[in-house]
């Protein structure tokens, strides 16, 4: 069973990515991470920063369901993606380098990621 | 939101020596600690209530069981990850479907069966099953430390995490949870004994609830504690017991009382010795059949015990009212009957 280690060494292999962690969206537990992950914090503070988010854009009447966090800082993009499945989510967050990213594409990448994460 | 309290939240297991088991640990995280280190494989039993099983693979942890918190399986099954039917036929593949040269029924087979016949997919086994392990490894730390027991020829258990968990991020991520909990409400044992249901709420315009939680309230029944709306939902405890305390800090919940308050029926004896039952004091509802004039001057008496009770054996043993003795056989000696006894004479 080293199933987790495989799909995020996946993940921290497409372009940009230096560093990647897979987080229970409820409880905070680090499942698994890779490379320079310290830049995201701690599991649990990934979890609570996207759940906080989550409940307030909920109450503030969004319709829908929060899917992803994107916080850009001058070296680095940090995305967290909701990766739903049947029970509580997992939290796909990677670190990406800022010269060699564009936006755009990891956003896309990070979603198409969560699809097949646990596939 | 790094705390700045980092130091102040040791490894809350289990801890109580009673047994010392081979290597003399002085608590259950101690132990471990030292089975890791002699890369100990077998398991160690948890006698607290409700204790549980921690399965151990060279010193790692690869399952914790407990009746405190839902196991892989039934976290698998309850919530629909795995139908019923696919898990009956894995149990058979992994009990039958074993080369012949394969060593004997190893346990924990069980997920790579259920994998093999695509059940579900091997990352998603092995999230389910470090959740459970950590969940836990959290619901033992909940009650009161027990003793404990090793036994290495124990069978391993049925789903198992190979490799396991370090103990050591065991015991880290239970004291984050215990200390994250008793900052947001208090004693997480206390938490977790209290039974919830939905708030009433008389204003329910459109309450923006989300999913998850709506799902908590309707499982709510007033009877549940997180610890059962977790195996209903086929959920971890402590992701339930966050759910319940952020609800609750929105007044979604009411909780009940740890203990419910009308308690159910005594079935305590009536007549317990040779005394006489303690409700002859006046104030209880008489019997007046045998005629509206019949209430005796027993009434005005004796309002409270002491001084009433002597008199008690004459009237049981003078039961000679023809009409009453009758009765009384009828009724089965009850209280309403020794009182209209005493009313008679």
């Amino acid at each position: 069973m080293r199933a987790l280690e495989a799909s995020l060494a996946d993940v921290l292999g497409s372009p940009g990515v230096v560093g990647a962690a897979l987080v229970d969206a409820v409880t905070g537990l680090t499942y698994q991470s890779a490379g320079d992950h310290r830049l995201l914090g701690t599991g649990a503070e990934l979890a609570e920063l996207t759940s906080l988010i989550g409940e307030r854009l909920y109450e503030a009447g969004a319709e829908s369901e929060l899917e992803s966090l994107v916080v850009t800082s001058t070296r680095h993009h940090q995305v967290v993606q909701v990766v739903p499945r049947k029970g509580d989510p997992l939290l796909l967050a990677t670190v990406l380098d800022r010269e060699r990213t564009n936006l755009a594409l990891a956003v896309r990448q990070s979603a198409d990621r969560a699809q097949d994460l646990l596939a | 939101m790094t705390g700045p309290s980092h130091d102040t939240a040791p490894p809350a297991l289990p801890a109580a020596p009673t047994t010392p088991a081979p290597p003399t640990a002085r608590n259950v995280p101690a132990l471990l600690l030292a089975l890791r280190r002699t890369e100990f494989t077998g398991s160690v039993t948890v006698s607290s209530t409700p204790g549980g099983t921690i399965h151990l693979e060279q010193g790692l942890v690869s399952a914790v069981e407990t009746p405190g918190a839902p196991t892989a399986e039934t976290l698998l099954l309850k919530s629909r990850r795995v139908g019923e039917q696919e898990w009956a036929s894995a149990e058979t593949a992994a009990s039958t479907g074993r080369p012949a040269d394969a060593p004997p029924a190893r346990g924990g087979d069980l997920g790579t069966a259920l994998v093999a016949q695509g059940t579900i997919s091997a990352a998603e086994l092995e999230a389910v099953c470090v959740a459970a392990a950590f969940d836990g490894a959290f619901a033992l730390a909940l009650s009161p430390p027990g003793s404990w027991e090793t036994a290495e020829a124990a069978p391993p258990a049925r789903i198992a995490l190979r490799p396991g968990i370090e103990p050591e991020r065991l015991f880290e991520e239970t004291a984050r949870r215990t200390a994250l909990l008793t900052r947001l409400w208090g004693p997480p044992g206390e938490l977790a004994r209290i039974r919830i249901r939905p708030a009433t709420r008389p204003e329910s315009g459109a309450p923006r609830i989300p999913v998850r939680h709506r799902e908590i309230l309707a499982a709510a029944t007033g009877r549940r504690t997180a610890r059962d709306l977790a195996f209903t939902l086929g959920r971890g405890v402590f992701a339930v017991l966050l759910d319940v305390v952020r609800m609750d800090a929105r007044h979604l919940l009411h909780r009940e009382p740890a203990h419910p308050a009308p308690p159910a029926p005594s079935v305590a004896p009536r007549i317990p010795t040779n005394e006489p039952p303690p409700a002859s004091t006046g104030p209880l509802p008489r019997r007046v059949r045998s005629g509206p004039g019949a209430r005796g001057p027993g009434s005005p008496s004796g309002p409270s015990g002491p001084g009433h009770l002597p008199a008690r054996p004459e009237r049981a043993a003078a039961p000679d009212g023809p009409p009453n003795t009758h009765r009384a056989e009828h009724t089965a000696r009850t209280e309403t009957t020794e009182q209209s006894e005493k009313s008679t004479p």
